[in-house]
């Protein structure tokens, strides 16, 4: 049990350190360790065990994002209230734009109203539609974030419907090195040819399109990058603006590869073994699901990165 | 009657916590030192509300800070500075004047019974007078 105290004021320690701006982190949480351990002593004194003794004075200084707040004088944790009101302003704001797409559509308009901005939806194939969907969907969301933060000012941090800072606990680091590894394995070979692969009359043969497989090389770049990242977080236990400006830039490589994968025309390409009506439907379920995936994911790290940036100006 | 709810007579306590603590900053004290002061001087606070009053206080100049390193562990130490000190002798007389009109006002109608209070309109007319009265 003793071996759990240090990791709980530490713990603690670091999320008030995250919460706070760079300048008065390291001085507020060393005042604070101090007044931890001073506590704990009296505890124990008073006939407390270690562990009742740490909840206590830990207890004794209320959450983390309150203290933070208390100290830095302005939220800085986003409070419920505003995270709400953006949520409520996104449904609005998505609701209103998709009935104006859908009418447009059913209206059978070819010319955008607002080029890029408001126009018909693309019907066929089913995937386009879709595609249409999702765009109108991070148009509403980018321009909401963009008014948020200017609403916000100085205090952009605290207004935005999350809190800007990552957790980045060193387990969370030593996780994605593992899996950072994994994935550069399996889009590797010898992993890749047996992962994406046919076997057919005991013989393997590799699907993946040419296409596709140039753009290994870029994610084992970013690979590496992330994988820097998790680095100096594990060695410099805090959020910092290198460990947060190489997140950002792995984060925007990462989207211009995936932007790149979905405009290659062929994802897989099946052996002449296989006949070619299984080949054409397998290549179609092969590629649904890959653009799926890519635009998913695309789409999760465009808010990643506003994320990134935001911060980055917040500990500039 | 229970006595007064433990909330109230906190707020009551928190409003002069500021004064309290720069009281007892003209001798250097660390924070958790500080705690244990107000406690037993009956200003129960927890290291979470104190500790941003002392940062506030240090950041107006009212408070200066260093760490000690000479004991087992460190420990960082306020003391008033001489803006401390002009800020609460200044509080402290702001203090005993409403601490005077709050007596005042208790002593007066405290004991007040409601039957003695006038209805409504009979009171706006009793103030109405007394403010003629009280002219020139």
């Amino acid at each position: 049990v003793t071996r759990t105290l240090p990791a709980e004021r530490q713990e603690y320690l670091d999320r008030l350190r995250d919460l706070l701006p760079a300048r008065e982190s390291r001085r507020v949480v060393e005042e604070i360790d101090a007044m931890i351990l001073d506590r704990v002593e009296s505890a124990e004194q008073d006939g407390a065990t270690p562990v009742e003794a740490e909840r206590r004075a830990i207890a004794a200084l209320g959450p983390p994002e309150a203290l933070a707040d208390q100290i830095v004088g302005t939220p800085v944790t986003v409070d419920l209230a505003t995270r709400r009101s953006f949520v409520r302003w996104l449904s609005v704001v998505f609701a209103g734009h998709l009935l104006l797409s859908v009418v447009l559509t059913a209206a059978g308009g070819e010319e955008s109203v607002l080029p890029r901005l408001l126009g018909p939806l693309p019907t066929e194939p089913w995937i386009a539609f879709v595609g249409g969907v999702l765009a109108v969907f991070l148009i509403d969301l980018g321009a909401l974030f963009a008014v948020f933060a200017l609403r916000a000012g100085r205090r952009m941090a605290a207004a935005l419907p999350w809190n800007l800072r990552p957790a980045w606990a060193p387990r969370d680091s030593v996780l994605s090195l593992v899996v950072l590894a994994v994935v550069a394995a399996v889009f590797n070979p010898p992993v890749r040819d047996v992962v994406f692969a046919i076997r057919h009359d005991g013989t393997s043969t590799p699907i993946l399109a040419a296409d596709l497989v140039a753009l290994v090389p870029w994610v084992n770049v970013l690979l590496a990058v992330a994988a820097v990242r998790n680095v100096i977080t594990l060695v410099r236990r805090r959020v910092g603006p290198l460990a947060v400006g190489l997140d950002a830039l792995g984060t925007l490589g990462t989207v211009a590869v995936l932007v790149a994968a979905v405009a290659r025309p062929d994802y897989v390409r099946l052996p002449p073994t296989v006949d070619s009506h299984t080949a054409a439907i397998l290549a179609d379920l092969a590629t649904r699901g890959l653009l799926l995936v890519f635009v998913l994911a695309a789409f999760f790290l465009s808010i990643r990165l506003v994320r990134r940036v935001m911060l980055l100006r917040h500990l500039a | 009657m229970e006595g007064l709810d433990p909330r109230l007579e906190g707020e009551l306590r928190r409003g002069v916590l500021q004064l309290v603590t720069l009281a007892l900053l003209e001798t250097p004290r660390y924070g958790y030192d500080l705690v244990r002061l107000l406690g037993r001087a009956g200003f129960e606070v927890e290291e979470g509300t104190l500790y941003p009053i002392l940062r506030r206080l240090e950041q107006q100049g009212t408070l200066s800070s260093e760490w000690d390193t000479s004991g087992a562990r460190p420990r960082r130490y306020y003391r008033l500075s001489d803006a401390g000190r002009a800020l609460r002798d200044e509080m402290a007389d702001a203090w005993r004047r409403v601490r005077e009109a709050t007596d005042a006002v208790l002593d007066n109608h405290a004991h007040d019974r409601p039957a003695e209070r006038l209805p409504r309109e009979k009171s706006h007319a009793h103030e109405k007078n007394h403010a003629q009265e009280k002219r020139p």
